[in-house]
């Protein structure tokens, strides 16, 4: 076997291996009651949803831009897409086009916004997110309901195709295009991109519509997995993004080995397991903003500090070297 | 290539136009926030026909105010280093869930409640100080984690029955002249440290540069935990009379405030990024400002939920006007 394609499969069984030892290590807990191919099924299609929002935040991230309102992006284009879908008698087509159209309209605007004002994206998209929570509310004021029959999207097998149809589309963008060099470029220095040539502006506002894309996809997961959608308020949309920010850190932690596209996949399964195996161990489900908040943390904490412990031990090195070179010249004086 | 060249004269002449320029841009900034609250109150008492201006109104906001001029205050020690917290809302919620379940629940003493109540934000500021000074985790998004714990612990807390609290019980947290009291005193305590105490010198310090003021041998971790302790007691006082002035501890408790907190520093023309140009008063006045705008779209008889837009639209205007763009297209 080719040398590379055994390191890539290494490295996607290493990066496997997390969800695999929470779901063994909560099923025992749980005393074998999350062994089961239902308790899988699951896990793995309520993953599909928050996976595919993390890929918007992961193209924005890689930029540097850490955009607060997908959440509220996702609501928005819930909501005005089956709104208008059902006022205009389109049916599920017609709700998947317009729910990719308002996400697309609305990550330009956030896009233009940003290249425009000069802002950080971090608190650009925090008066975005208000505006976007209010927006579907003006035009939809009793929230969105699709039809049961159009509400099979984000069952299996469907959300697994979409899923996959996703993931190669982030996948190729990502690796085999210039936009994702120009992307990684960018994020690993904005200022010696900026110098090579790159044109910031052009690249970050392609990035934010492409993450409209993906914005406006989840949309679509989000409205038929609910059924019905109440307009968000005071921020409350920030609650469909908060699995999908952990998985991205999780999967920036988990990308160390294998591609993004399947480091993100695992690092929101990772976070639905550990979800549901609190609930399986008889942890109430009110408990799970407070789980999700501290696995938070704990993940960020971790995920600032992944390059200390090799900080720490080129230190101790440098600082030997640096002993043993001082007494040799001790020596020789 | 053409040289220019110029005599003393000429370039003193340009010095001093760009001297008064920048002294006038100066004022412009200075004056922006009061004009903003004159607007405030002026539009609104003419679209709303003078019931902006009723004694009852008046009163409400002067009760929404005081709340949010505490925090202020507070707040003004967090943002003059630069730093943010995302979760004094939640705290402000979990702080009044706490008081009313000691009250309501353990009828544990009047005069053990309000310390405890105060303690509650002091510790969720103390720790998302400690993940943005020790872990290096950026405090925004910290304080988002903690405001997702707290904002959990709250639901948990009345997820059977809103605490209802016997507020005729206790006359004092409800009179005027108390709030009055505490009002200034907060403020004058406030403006002492940081004016013209070290605390508030070296928080703005820290804003202007955080390696300077290490290196000029100000304990920067010590400093922001300070700052932070001081945002938590500021919120503890407010969520001790709002407890008292609501009757009702719900899972809505201290919700926006946080969002609120950021819209009166931008509109009060406190810079974000902290440093020398941060003044108490700027804080103060947009908190203001902030209030009366919420109760004027209010009384307007605007959505309540469609106010949280307009606030976000006027949020990203004011931080268009004001925000400093020296990193040009570097910015992220």
């Amino acid at each position: 076997m080719n040398k590379n394609i055994f390191h890539k499969l290494l490295g996607v069984l290493k990066t496997l291996l997390l969800p695999v030892a929470v779901y063994v290590l909560f099923g025992l807990l749980s005393g074998g009651r999350t062994f089961n191919e239902r308790a899988v099924t699951t896990a793995l299609r309520t993953t599909v949803q928050p996976a595919i929002i993390c890929y918007a935040l992961l193209l924005g991230m890689s930029t540097g831009v850490m955009n607060f309102s997908a959440g509220a992006v996702v609501c928005c284009a819930s909501i005005i897409g089956i709104g208008l879908s059902n006022m205009l008698g389109w049916g599920l087509p017609g709700f998947c086009f317009l729910a990719i159209v308002v996400a697309l309209a609305s990550n330009t605007l956030f896009g233009l916004l940003y290249n425009w004002l000069r802002v950080p994206g971090m608190v650009l998209s925090l008066g975005m997110l208000l505006f976007f929570e209010a927006l579907p509310r003006m035009f939809f004021p009793g929230g969105g309901k699709i039809a049961q029959a159009d509400a099979f999207l984000s069952r299996n097998p469907y959300c697994f195709y979409i899923m996959i149809v996703t993931a190669i589309i982030f996948y190729v963008l990502y690796n085999l295009t210039p936009f994702g060099h120009n992307l990684r470029a960018i994020g690993s220095n904005q200022g010696v991109a900026l110098a090579a040539g790159l044109n910031l502006d052009k690249i970050k506002l392609l990035n934010s519509i492409i993450g409209g894309l993906f914005l406006g996809i989840a949309a679509i997961l989000y409205m038929s997995s609910q059924g019905s959608l109440f307009c968000p308020s005071s921020m409350s949309s920030m609650t469909v993004m908060m699995d999908a920010f952990m998985g991205v850190f999780l999967g920036m932690l988990l990308s160390r080995w294998t591609d993004p596209s399947i480091a993100v996949f695992c690092g929101v399964l990772t976070m639905k397991i550990m979800s549901a195996g609190f609930i399986a161990v008889g942890l109430p489900q009110n408990w799970k903003d407070v789980v999700t908040g501290f696995f938070m943390l704990v993940v960020m904490a971790v995920s600032a500090n992944a390059t200390l412990p090799a900080k720490i031990r080129a230190d101790k090195e440098f600082a030997a070297e640096a002993e043993k070179e001082y007494r040799q010249a001790l020596q020789a004086q | 290539m053409q040289t220019v060249s110029r005599n003393s004269a000429e370039n003193l002449e340009i010095q001093a136009r760009l001297d008064k320029q920048a002294a006038r841009k100066k004022i412009f900034e200075n004056l922006i926030p009061y004009v903003g609250l004159v607007f405030c109150l002026v539009f609104f008492s003419i679209v709303t026909k003078g019931l902006y201006l009723s004694a009852a109104n008046l009163r409400n906001m002067i009760e929404q105010c005081f709340t949010m001029v505490i925090i202020a205050v507070g707040a003004s020690f967090v943002y003059a280093q630069g730093n943010m917290d995302f979760s004094i809302g939640s705290a402000c919620g979990v702080a009044q869930m706490v008081g009313g379940l000691l009250l309501v629940k353990l009828n544990v003493p009047i005069y053990i409640v309000v310390p405890v109540i105060m303690a509650v934000p002091v510790l969720s500021c103390l720790l998302v100080s400690l993940i943005s000074a020790v872990f290096k985790v950026p405090v925004f998004i910290g304080s988002m984690c903690i405001r997702s714990l707290l904002a959990g612990l709250l639901t948990i807390g009345v997820s059977k029955a809103e605490l209802i609290i016997p507020i005729s019980d206790y006359p004092a947290f409800g009179s005027n002249v108390v709030k009055v009291i505490t009002l200034i005193a907060v403020i004058a305590v406030g403006a002492y440290f940081f004016h013209f105490h070290r605390i508030g010198k070296w928080a703005k310090l820290i804003g202007g540069n955080r390696v300077t003021a290490a290196q000029a041998g100000i304990r920067v971790t010590r400093q922001i935990f300070l700052a932070y302790a001081i945002l938590g007691l500021c919120v503890g006082i407010a969520a001790v009379f709002s407890m008292f002035r609501t009757g009702v501890v719900g899972a809505q408790a201290g919700s926006g405030i946080e969002f609120s907190m950021m819209l009166a520093i931008v509109l009060g023309g406190f810079p974000m990024s902290g440093g020398e140009k941060s003044r108490l008063v700027s804080a103060i006045v947009g908190a203001m400002t902030t209030m009366l705008l919420t109760n004027g779209l209010s009384i307007w008889g605007v959505d309540p939920n469609i106010i949280g837009g307009i606030k976000g639209v006027i949020f990203v205007v004011i931080i268009a006007l004001t925000y400093d763009r020296s990193a040009g297209k570097l910015v992220s």
